[in-house]
């Protein structure tokens, strides 16, 4: 399986981010968000599944997930997270400043030439 | 201040508790992690062997993780306690301000009152048929400003459990303002008579004065503060059948209880039933004190026992003391 090293300071700071918008699409355990973010990303994402835990329980202490007990897929027991409206609206101003910084460095990034290649 | 002293040691055990119940969902929720991802990689061709090392290797340090989540759910548990600790605050200072405000006669005026001067339950069965005493003359309760009396009963079993009974006599008031009727301080009560008869008795003030009638032989019923006082030391039931026959034990022998301070048991156990429901047992053999003054009798420093023996004799013990050693000796046998 490929696997990317990516900065983790960038991580740490979308990491929170991208588990809430997994997770408004379906509730789902640490597994499965770890599963559906390197999945989407192409598997550039795949980041120390670990590291997801702390994310997941912070976030549910700041209230924007609440977690359940529940029978997985394969019969077994597992805690399903389900995003809150205040996750909700967490998600909706992140993935705003998320466009906002993203168009920007786009901009910074297309405003100089590609570097060239070889020697 | 013994629920002050429940609930900081319900504090302490919810924390006990507490600690042992994340450490054991830590572990759930990261095995599953890893047993899944075992799964996977097993079926994208790992062999079973390598499947677990790489997955290990895949979640990184279990023991880092488990010990940042421990730290977040601490910092929770933190600001829990420090709000438990606030609560417990609010509290001592409710109990202070409920004392202060039950001792001034002008500040609940409005809700201590009723529009009967008595109520009693048909057959002495609590919850059941009100009959209460309108201008001297007894009515079974049929309905208060168009509510029915059995829809009021419900309404207080519902949010007042144990106390539903409590609160439909000593405070109607209340309970018909939280059930929806707008201000009843004069009601129109639905009733039959004796006669079988029904009638809407108009305009019923709600008064002080009524519902001190009310409360006076309520209040002669009630021991005061509860006695923890038992006039034999111990106390099971013949072939382990609760609420049948009682054997005690006094002075080192054991006898078949009869009668206790002229009431045959079959009627103080009939009682029990009636008034305490499914804690009827309990209430017999842990609060026996409670129990004989709810069924009048007014002197219980000591209690006549009438048993019988081993050998079939017929035995009366005259003026039994209840204490509190002997309680204490049936409680220790009893857990």
């Amino acid at each position: 399986m490929r696997r990317h090293d990516v900065p983790p300071e960038l991580l740490q700071g979308t990491l929170d981010m991208m588990i809430l918008n997994v997770l408004a699409i379906a509730p789902n355990h640490g597994y499965g968000v770890a599963r559906r973010i390197r999945q989407t990303s192409g598997d550039i994402l795949s980041v120390e599944e670990g590291s997801l835990y702390p994310a997941l329980h912070r976030l549910e202490r700041r209230g924007c997930i609440t977690a359940e007990w529940r029978i997985s897929e394969n019969n077994r027991r597992a805690k399903y997270y389900h995003l809150t409206s205040r996750g909700r609206q967490l998600l909706r101003k992140e993935r705003s400043n998320w466009r906002k910084l993203s168009r920007a460095v786009g901009r910074v990034m297309g405003a100089a030439p590609e570097p060239e290649t070889g020697s | 201040m013994n629920h002050i002293a429940t609930f900081l040691s319900g504090l302490l055990h919810r924390r006990a508790n507490g600690d042992a119940r994340l450490e054991a969902d830590l572990d759930a929720e990261l095995s599953f992690h890893i047993e899944r991802t075992v799964e996977e990689l097993v079926d994208s061709g790992v062999e079973q062997s390598k499947a677990r090392s790489q997955a290990l290797a895949r979640f990184g340090s279990i023991d880092v993780v488990k010990h940042q989540c421990r730290s977040i759910a601490m910092g929770k548990t933190i600001v829990r306690r420090r709000l438990a600790l606030v609560a417990a605050a609010l509290v001592l200072v409710a109990a202070g301000f409920n004392a202060w405000w039950s001792s001034n006669l002008w500040a609940d005026e409005w809700a201590r009152i009723s529009p009967f001067s008595a109520l009693r339950w048909a057959d002495d069965r609590p919850m059941s048929r009100p009959m209460v005493q309108v201008d001297g003359r007894w009515y079974e309760l049929l309905a208060i400003n168009g509510m029915k009396a059995s829809e009021i009963i419900a309404f207080c079993q519902r949010r007042y459990g144990d106390r539903a009974e409590k609160r439909f006599v000593e405070d109607i008031y209340d309970v018909l303002l939280a059930a929806g009727i707008a201000d009843p301080k004069v009601v129109d009560l639905r009733v039959r008579d004796e006669m079988g008869q029904e009638q809407v008795l108009h305009g019923i003030p709600m008064t002080r004065e009524k519902r001190q009638a009310i409360m006076i032989p309520r209040l002669r019923q009630q021991p005061g503060p509860w006695k923890r006082l038992s006039p034999f030391p111990a106390l099971r039931w013949h072939d382990s059948e609760p609420l049948t026959r009682p054997i005690i034990e006094i002075e080192g022998r054991s006898y078949e209880l009869l009668a206790i301070a002229g009431h045959p048991v079959a009627d103080v156990i009939a009682y029990c039933k009636r008034r305490f429901g499914e804690h009827a047992e309990k209430r017999f053999v842990e609060d026996l004190y409670e129990v004989l003054a709810g069924m009048g009798v007014q002197d219980l420093s000591a209690v006549d026992l009438q048993v019988r023996a081993e050998d079939g004799a017929i035995i009366t013990f005259e003026q039994v003391p209840m204490t509190a050693e002997n309680r204490q000796a049936l409680m220790g046998r009893r857990h």
